[in-house]
């Protein structure tokens, strides 16, 4: 990378970074694994920067592929910065902090029920906001193999006491705002 | 209507993980060693620095005549004058220094670096032989290479030939317009790498998410790194090789080992230094009757390695072929 590859490089990063932070964590179910994948997944971006057309997407390749070796990934060291340090918790976007940081533990746990080809396919759907046919062709395959099996995944999550309480609060909410008939 | 399943799921990953975010220092670990692996701060380092010109001047001229103050530690001055008392690593690096300033510098338009390289850590690897080929006028050239990654399932193995823009590597004439005075030449590495420091907030300070790392590095750290990152180069003068163990002298934390070896087994001064932030130890290991640079290697806290070991230097009228192609 030359100064110019470098800046664009660290731009992409400040624009991408936290999401890509947070894909990692939901990818792995696993807040201090994702911290060593979105690592690892910086440092190949880097080394390949300039040769990437998409970066998000060889992001969300690489992601992939360190995620699909969850046994050595788990291994995985961060190198040189542990990026717990760099957490603000007061950081005056999060509008609730207390309830992510509540919050994210009953959904990295129900997530870990999954086998880790669902959790992939509700993760890219859901959080990275990729179409069906988006994440059929990142994991090579069919567009009907993701509809069914998101259908299963969030038929299994929604078994998890924690989650099905939270959509049936969440459902509840919705009724009680838009003025739904069929709430009681 | 409520909202549907897919509603809801969207709706609890967004707000479970927004409170997650990255710190700017990973992008920069992230250049900082992508840098030091393909470039070994040939693009910063000495770019860098004539980008900083100005402030280096600046610089310069408020430190030209005087030797930096005392260090506690006993630290050699950084200027001309030998100092009274020398450690047994001071002595030995003004050793290398006369070394360095003995040795003929060799001619032709292009330079051929031919290394070993290996890198290692998180689960991959990296490892085999490149020779990097450097048009001493433009800085540009290109690097043929035969390396392997393994460790790593999908990832594209690194091209046969990569070609480098003019300019991205230091010409002759920037090399030999830096100060070989190695208090002056302190305060230029110093200053460019502020510089680099300063572009880098500069353009982070626009982006909301992003707040300044807590832990800076101190001067010395950042001399080192300079410093180190510029020894490997061929095309240094004798004058100013010789100038940077000087400087390397007068910097603390520098350890210095004789009697060491390189990979290869050749007879080498082993010089390091362990950052105080990332808590790297920066090795590099020099030909004691020459001054040139036999090694380099970068030890992460975490235990991965990146390690250049230099095989040959030789120099050309033209642009030698691929030799690992044929």
């Amino acid at each position: 990378m030359d100064r110019k590859q470098e800046r664009a490089f660290e731009e992409f990063i400040a624009e991408s970074g936290d999401s890509l932070l947070r894909l990692a964590t939901l990818l792995t179910s696993d807040q201090g694994l994702g911290e060593d994948v979105y690592q690892e997944t910086l440092h190949r971006l880097a080394a390949r920067w300039g040769r990437v057309d998409n970066p998000r997407a060889f992001c969300r390749r690489v992601m992939h592929n360190l995620v699909i070796d969850a046994g050595r990934a788990r291994k995985r060291q961060v190198a040189q910065v542990r990026l717990a340090e760099g957490f603000d918790d007061c950081d005056p976007r999060s509008a609730d902090p207390a309830a992510a940081a509540e919050l994210r533990p009953v959904l990295l746990s129900a997530l870990r029920t999954l086998t880790l080809h669902q959790r992939e396919i509700v993760v890219l759907r859901y959080f990275d906001d990729r179409s069906e046919n988006e994440v059929a062709d990142l994991l090579g395959i069919s567009a009907g193999t993701v509809k069914s099996t998101l259908s299963r995944a969030v038929a299994l999550l929604r078994r998890e006491p924690g989650i099905s309480e939270l959509f049936a609060r969440a459902t509840n909410v919705t009724m009680r705002r838009t003025g739904y008939a069929g709430y009681r | 209507m409520p909202d549907t399943d897919e509603d809801i799921m969207r709706g609890l990953m967004t707000h479970a993980m927004r409170d997650i975010f990255a710190p700017p220092a990973a992008a920069g670990a992230a250049v900082r060693r992508q840098r030091r692996r393909r470039m070994r701060g040939r693009m910063l380092g000495v770019a860098g620095t004539a980008a900083a010109a100005g402030l280096a001047a600046a610089t310069i001229l408020a430190t030209s005549g005087r030797s930096p103050a005392p260090r506690p530690g006993g630290t050699a001055q950084a200027g001309s004058a030998l100092p009274a008392h020398l450690t047994a690593a001071q002595q030995t690096l003004f050793g290398l220094s006369d070394a360095a300033a003995a040795t003929g510098r060799p001619a032709g338009r292009y330079v051929a670096l031919s290394e070993k390289t290996t890198s290692t850590g998180s689960g991959t690897s990296e490892a085999g032989q490149k020779t990097s080929v450097i048009d001493t006028l433009t800085g540009g050239g290109v690097t043929y290479q035969d390396i392997a990654v393994t460790g790593a399932p999908g990832t594209p193995q690194p091209p046969a030939v990569l070609p480098i823009a003019d300019g991205d590597f230091s010409t002759v004439a920037q090399l030999d317009a830096m100060p070989t005075d190695p208090a002056k030449l302190r305060a230029e590495l110093l200053a460019a790498a502020r510089q680099q420091q300063a572009q880098l907030r500069q353009f982070l300070a626009g982006k909301p998410h992003t707040k300044p790392s807590v832990a800076q590095p101190t001067d010395d750290d950042l001399v080192f790194e300079q410093a180190a990152d510029m020894l490997w180069e061929p095309d240094l003068s004798p004058a100013l090789r010789s100038a940077l163990y000087k400087v390397l002298a007068a910097t603390p934390g520098v350890k210095v080992q004789t009697g060491a070896t390189d990979s290869a087994g050749r007879p080498a001064v082993e010089i390091s230094r362990v950052d105080t932030v990332a808590q790297e130890t920066v090795q590099t290991f020099e030909n004691p009757k020459t001054g040139a640079t036999l090694e380099s290697a970068w030890v992460q806290a975490s235990g991965g390695l990146d390690e250049d070991l230099y095989l040959s230097t030789t120099y050309t009228s033209r642009i030698p072929a691929n030799p690992y192609q044929g």
